[in-house]
């Protein structure tokens, strides 16, 4: 049997405590109410927190992002899931974070308010690895490129054999193969080379 | 193949129709034609209402050329062509954010294509010109970082969701079901769009518009802030400059009221 006093925690805890920040904003993006776990990851007391606006709570692609994708969306569709944000932070640098929010209409004595609930989850070590599978696709798509280069028809001139490169201009097919793998060359002479260079030059001796 | 440019622009003609005034809704960065879906209304008594994408949207991604539309003429240019198909002579033309400068770069390609123009939260420039004293709001260490941190939010954009979008570009009501529809865009898209909205200097093209411009500047806009409203009124030849109440930078949806009652006056 589990022990009620387990279950009993305080509303006010399960806030304040919640393992993601927690506020609330008005539709012009002051924030109205928030919570520690949110606070302590800012580095700023409550006081400080609550009456900025949500621009000042992230950085400049957050702003940006707010005015262009976020607020339409909550207009639009009254709620917005896992967006990447950074969390500006007074000692230590950005937090990269994931915000869910949702718009609830909550009547006061003044009438309706439109308020904006927005969590925010901790999201470095998932931002790191995604950054990394984005350039590890960037390295993969880049490779494939070059060997789609050495792939496709290759424009040899068929006297001196030299290459057509990609700005148009005629090269060495050493230096073209050089540039597009990570081949190099070793140079030496092959049997019918060395016989014929080695029989004319023994004739003309002779 | 090309589509027609209704079709590529996923155009939408709703008011009266042809015969009265046309009045073509172009929007900004970010979302697509539904932000106007509170403020377009209003004139469906009284205008040939023309509402439509930007190529690169999840309706029309499919059409997208990064020669073409690697600044905004790309854009300008589609503008123009269908202003000729649809054959809407004497438009209004309303612009939001970057397509406040489509429209004028139209209008520089095709003088006296719009009877007016309304330019909703514009700015010419969002990086500072400390030579010339221009305040656009941004630096460049800011342009640079907003493309980085624009790049992390794909808006659930991802191989199978392109799939479903793309291999059903004649049923877009596949796409406008799902989630954050109205604001997706294939992040590679949305990289270039915000590159080529950010980083462009669009002020030596004020001068081209003859047409009146009615300037809508919001308060606390931190994308188009208001020194960046004075500068439009006084290098654009014919324009009226009204300082909304409405805050942030989509008063078309935070305040249609304020916004279609500022229209009106102006067309009055």
């Amino acid at each position: 049997m589990l022990d009620p006093a387990l279950l009993a925690e305080s509303l006010e805890d399960l806030y304040e405590h919640a393992p993601c920040g927690y506020l609330s904003m008005l539709s012009d993006a002051t924030v109205i109410k928030v919570n520690r776990t949110a606070c302590d990851w800012i580095g700023r007391p409550v006081e400080s927190v609550v009456g900025s606006r949500f621009h000042d709570l992230v950085t400049v692609g957050g702003r940006v992002y707010y005015e262009t994708h976020i607020a339409p969306l909550l207009t639009m569709q009254g709620s917005v899931r896992q967006l990447s944000l950074d969390l500006v932070r007074v000692h230590e640098p950005p937090m990269p974070v994931l915000i869910d929010a949702v718009r609830r209409v909550v009547s006061t004595t003044s009438g309706k308010v439109e308020l904006t609930r927005v969590t925010i989850a901790n999201a470095t070590q998932r931002r790191t690895y995604e950054r990394e599978l984005l350039e590890a696709r960037r390295r993969a798509e880049a490779a494939l490129a070059q060997v789609r280069t050495l792939r496709g028809l290759l424009p040899l001139c068929a006297w001196c054999r030299r290459i057509r490169n990609d700005s148009g201009s005629w090269e060495q097919l050493e230096l073209y193969i050089r540039e597009h793998t990570d081949a190099e060359f070793t140079h030496g002479i092959c049997a019918d080379c060395q016989r014929e260079q080695f029989s004319t030059s023994s004739s003309a001796d002779i | 193949m090309v589509r027609p440019v209704d079709r590529r622009l996923n155009v939408h003609r709703t008011g009266v129709g042809p015969g009265a005034v046309p009045m073509i809704f172009s929007h900004g960065f970010g979302c697509d034609q539904n932000m106007w879906r509170l403020v377009a209304p209003a004139f469906e008594m009284t205008h040939d209402v023309v509402l439509y994408d930007h190529v690169g949207t999840s309706s029309n991604v499919s059409d997208y050329d990064p020669v073409k539309y690697s600044s905004l003429r790309g854009y300008a240019e589609d503008l123009v062509e269908l202003v000729d198909h649809l054959a809407l002579r004497g438009a209004v033309f309303v612009g939001h954010s970057v397509a406040a400068m489509i429209g004028v770069v139209a209008e520089q390609l095709r003088p006296g294509l719009f009877s007016r123009l309304v330019l909703v939260a514009p700015s010419p420039r969002y990086i500072d010109d400390p030579d010339t004293g221009y305040v656009g709001g941004f630096s460049q260490t800011d342009v640079e970082e907003l493309l980085v941190a624009l790049a992390d939010n794909h808006l659930g954009w991802s191989a199978q969701m392109a799939g479903v979008i793309m291999g059903n570009p004649d049923r877009p009501e596949l796409a406008a079901e799902l989630e954050n529809s109205f604001c997706r865009t294939d992040p590679s898209v949305a990289e270039q769009f915000a590159r080529v909205t950010f980083t462009g200097d669009n002020r030596e093209d004020l001068q081209a518009v003859l047409a009146p411009c009615l300037v809508l500047q919001c308060s606390a806009d931190i994308v188009a802030p208001e020194s960046v409203g004075r500068y439009l009124r006084g290098h654009l030849p014919v324009a009226e400059l009204v300082q909304l109440a409405a805050t942030g930078h989509c008063p078309h949806l935070s305040s249609p009221d304020e916004v279609i009652a500022a229209m009106r006056s102006f067309l009055a």
